[in-house]
C-alpha cells in the first residue's frame, strides 16, 4: 500500500473552514493524511516556531473545541499549507481609499498622492508582511502560504461589520485595478523572497475583491447580535473549494469524483 | 563675594567644563510651555526631521496634513516626503524659502521655474525630493502642488507651537523674482543656468528680517500662534561661497544663531531652543556627531530631545504612534538633500 502523503493546514481561525471539510477532503482525497491545526488570530500570529514545532502562546486566551493540542510538529509533514496570511488588507484598502491618484482623472475631493508613491507604500507594507513570515517561517519548500479570504461581498452594505474602506475601494472607478496591483504586488514579493503563495481561488470570489456570500459560515446576519456578524470567516464549501486548488496546483492531486469517493471510503475500490 | 557672572550657569568653568555635556543645566530655559496635546507644527533643514520623529514617537500632537494616518513603513513613507514635517514640503532650509511658502499658499506669489526636468520626468522644484522618480507630465507637478498648498495652510491654521530649524544661509535663487530653491539646480533635477540662477548668501539682518516676515505671516493665518526657532548643528556639506566650507559653515551658523537670536529677544511669543548649542559644546567632544563629522548621532538626538522634553517636564515616554510602524535601521535615514550632494561626488 502506497503511504499517504502527510499534509498540515495551520493557521489562524481560517483554518475552520478547512476543518470543516475534512471529511469531504479524507473521502476525495484518500492518498493524502490531512491534519489541521489552528488557533485564535492574536494567539496564531503570536505562536513561536522554532525547530520545526508550532506552538501557541503560553497566555493563549481561548483554544477552539477541535483543538486538543498547543503545539504541533511540523517536521513530520510533508506539505505544509498556512492558512489566513491577511498580508496587510485592511492598511491596503485604508491607504487606497485615502486618496485620489494623481495621474488619474477622478476627483473626489481626496487628497493627491501619485500613482509611484501609492504603489512604493503598498510594496513597503506588503514587504514588511512577507520579512515577517520569512523571520517567522524561514524558507521551507514543503510550506505554502494562503490568503486570508477577502471579506464577504455583503460586507460591502450597510449593517454591522460592514467593510467600509472595502467599499470605498470598489466604489472607487479604479478600485478594481489598485486591488489587482495589490495582488500582483503580493506575488511579487513572495516570489522574490522565495516563498510559495495560495491565491484565494477565482471562482470563490463576487469580486475581485469579495467573497461570494454563499461561502459564509453565517448564512445570514438576521437576528445575529451586531457584535457577532461575521462576513470574514468561510464555511466548509470554501474550504473544499480552496483545498482542492490547493492540491491540484501544488500536489498535482484532482479529487476523486464522488461515487469512487464513497466506494473508496467503503472498501468497494 | 559674588561676581557679575553668577549664578552658576554663566561660567564656563561650573557651566560646561566640569559638566558632561547631556547634563547642561540651565542651557534652555523654556519661554512658553509646549504640552503633549500643544499641535506642533515641523518645518526646516533635515536636522527638523528629528524633532518631528521623536515627537511623534512619543505620541506628541504633531500635526501631519499630507501623511496617511496608517501604520506604514516608514522608510516608505519618507521616500515620498511623508511623516518628515508637518506637510509635506521637504527641507525648507532658509527663513526666506519659508515666507515664500506661505506666501504662495496664501495665493500672493508665484514661484518662478517651479517645475525642473530630469530624463523626461517633471519635478517640483521648492520639493524636488517628494517624487523621486519625477511625475509624467508639468500639469501633474502643478496640481500636486496646487493640493499640497491646501494642506500647509491647513497645517498651519491648526498650529499652537511652529518649530522651525534653520539650516543654511546658503541658496540658489532664481534672478527674476528672488525665489529660493532647497537644491541648486542641476543636483536633483533642472539645468544650472547662470543666466537664470544665481548663488546667494543671506546677511544676518536678511535673516533677522525673513524671521520677522515669517513670524507676521504665520499670525496672519493662525493669530497668536508660539514660535520656537533651533539652528541645525549640522555643517555644509559643500559651500558655494567660495571660501572654506569650514568657513562657510562658522558663517552661516553664526548668521543663523544671532538672527534667531535677536527675533527671540523681540517678541514674547518667539523662543530659542538651543540644540546647536548642546550638539557642538566643546564639552561633547564631537561625540554628537556621526563619524562623519557631520551628522548628528543617535546620542546627540537623544541628548537634544531629552533637553526639550525635561523643560517642558514631559520626559516619560507617553506612547508609541502609529507611525512608527517599520521601525528598521532604514528608517534612521534622514531625508537630505545635502547628503545626494556627497553622493554626487563618491
Amino acid at each position: 500500500m502506497m503511504k499517504k502523503q502527510r499534509i498540515l493546514i495551520l493557521g489562524s481561525s481560517h483554518t475552520g473552514a478547512f476543518q470543516a471539510a475534512r471529511h469531504r477532503i479524507a473521502q476525495a482525497f484518500p492518498s493524502l493524511d490531512v491534519h489541521y491545526f489552528g488557533l485564535p488570530g492574536s494567539a496564531y500570529f503570536h505562536a513561536t516556531f522554532e525547530n520545526g514545532i508550532f506552538r501557541a502562546p503560553e497566555k493563549r486566551q481561548r483554544q477552539f473545541d477541535w483543538m486538543d493540542s498547543r503545539e504541533i510538529d511540523v517536521r513530520q509533514f510533508d506539505r505544509a499549507l498556512f492558512v489566513g496570511q491577511r498580508f496587510a488588507f485592511g492598511s491596503a484598502m485604508r491607504l487606497i481609499m485615502s486618496y485620489d491618484i494623481l495621474e488619474e482623472v477622478t476627483r473626489s475631493k481626496r487628497p493627491l498622492m501619485s500613482e509611484a508613491a501609492m504603489s512604493g507604500l503598498l510594496e513597503a507594507l506588503i514587504a514588511q508582511q512577507v520579512e515577517g513570515l520569512i523571520t517567522k517561517f524561514g524558507r521551507d519548500p514543503r510550506f505554502s502560504f494562503l490568503a486570508a479570504p477577502y471579506p464577504l461581498d455583503r460586507s460591502t452594505l450597510k449593517g454591522p461589520a460592514q467593510e467600509k474602506a472595502l467599499k470605498a475601494v470598489l466604489r472607487k472607478e479604479t478600485g478594481v485595478t489598485w486591488g489587482l496591483k495589490y495582488e500582483e504586488i503580493i506575488a511579487a514579493e513572495m516570489a522574490a523572497a522565495r516563498l510559495d503563495l495560495v491565491p484565494q481561488p477565482l471562482e470563490t470570489r463576487e469580486t475581485f475583491l469579495t467573497t461570494q456570500d454563499h461561502f459564509s459560515r453565517q448564512p445570514s446576519s438576521a437576528g445575529v447580535p451586531d457584535d457577532e456578524v461575521d462576513n470574514r470567516h468561510m464555511n466548509a464549501d470554501y474550504g473544499w473549494q480552496v483545498f482542492c486548488a490547493y492540491a491540484e496546483t501544488k500536489l498535482e492531486i484532482r479529487p476523486l469524483p464522488i461515487a469512487e469517493a464513497e466506494e473508496h471510503e467503503t472498501g468497494l475500490s | 563675594m559674588g561676581t557679575p557672572f553668577s549664578p552658576a550657569t554663566h561660567e564656563w568653568q561650573s557651566a560646561v567644563a566640569e559638566l558632561v555635556p547631556t547634563a547642561l543645566e540651565g542651557l534652555y530655559v523654556r519661554k512658553f510651555p509646549i504640552t503633549p496635546d500643544t499641535a506642533i507644527m515641523t518645518a526646516g533643514s533635515c536636522f527638523a526631521q528629528h524633532v518631528h520623529r521623536h515627537l511623534q514617537d512619543r505620541a506628541w500632537n504633531v500635526i501631519d496634513t499630507e501623511t496617511p494616518s496608517i501604520a506604514l513603513p516608514r522608510a516608505a513613507l519618507n521616500r515620498y516626503g511623508y511623516g518628515l514635517f508637518s506637510a509635506r514640503y521637504g527641507n525648507i532650509y532658509t527663513a526666506r524659502q519659508m515666507v515664500q511658502l506661505l506666501e504662495e499658499a496664501l495665493g500672493r506669489r508665484t514661484p518662478s521655474e517651479p517645475i525642473w526636468q530630469r530624463d523626461g520626468r517633471f519635478f517640483d522644484a521648492l520639493r524636488p525630493n517628494v517624487e523621486p522618480e519625477g511625475l509624467g507630465r508639468p500639469r501633474l507637478v502643478r496640481e500636486a502642488r496646487a493640493d499640497h498648498l491646501k494642506h500647509v495652510l491647513r497645517a498651519v491654521r491648526s498650529t499652537d507651537v511652529f518649530v522651525f530649524t534653520l539650516g543654511l544661509t546658503e541658496a540658489w535663487v532664481h534672478r527674476d523674482d528672488g525665489t529660493v530653491y532647497p537644491s541648486a539646480p542641476g543636483i536633483l533635477a533642472g539645468e544650472h543656468d547662470p543666466e537664470k540662477y544665481v548663488f546667494y548668501n543671506f546677511t544676518m539682518a536678511e535673516v533677522q528680517q525673513d524671521l520677522d516676515d515669517l513670524r507676521t505671516t504665520l499670525h496672519e493665518i493662525k493669530p497668536g500662534m508660539k514660535i520656537l526657532l533651533t539652528v541645525s548643528p549640522v555643517p555644509l556639506t559643500a559651500t558655494g561661497s567660495g571660501t572654506h566650507v569650514l568657513s562657510a559653515t562658522t558663517y552661516s551658523k553664526s548668521v543663523l544663531r544671532a538672527a534667531a537670536a535677536e527675533v527671540a529677544d523681540m517678541y514674547k511669543d518667539v523662543d530659542y531652543f538651543p540644540s546647536y548649542e548642546l550638539i557642538t559644546a566643546p564639552s561633547a567632544k564631537g561625540t554628537f556627531y556621526d563619524a562623519n563629522l557631520r551628522t548628528v548621532s543617535m546620542s546627540g538626538v537623544a541628548a537634544v530631545m531629552d533637553m526639550f522634553l525635561s523643560a517642558h517636564e514631559a520626559s516619560d515616554l507617553r506612547g508609541t504612534s502609529l507611525r512608527s510602524g517599520g521601525d528598521d535601521e532604514d528608517a534612521r535615514e534622514l531625508v537630505c538633500e545635502e547628503a545626494l550632494i556627497e553622493a554626487g561626488r563618491a
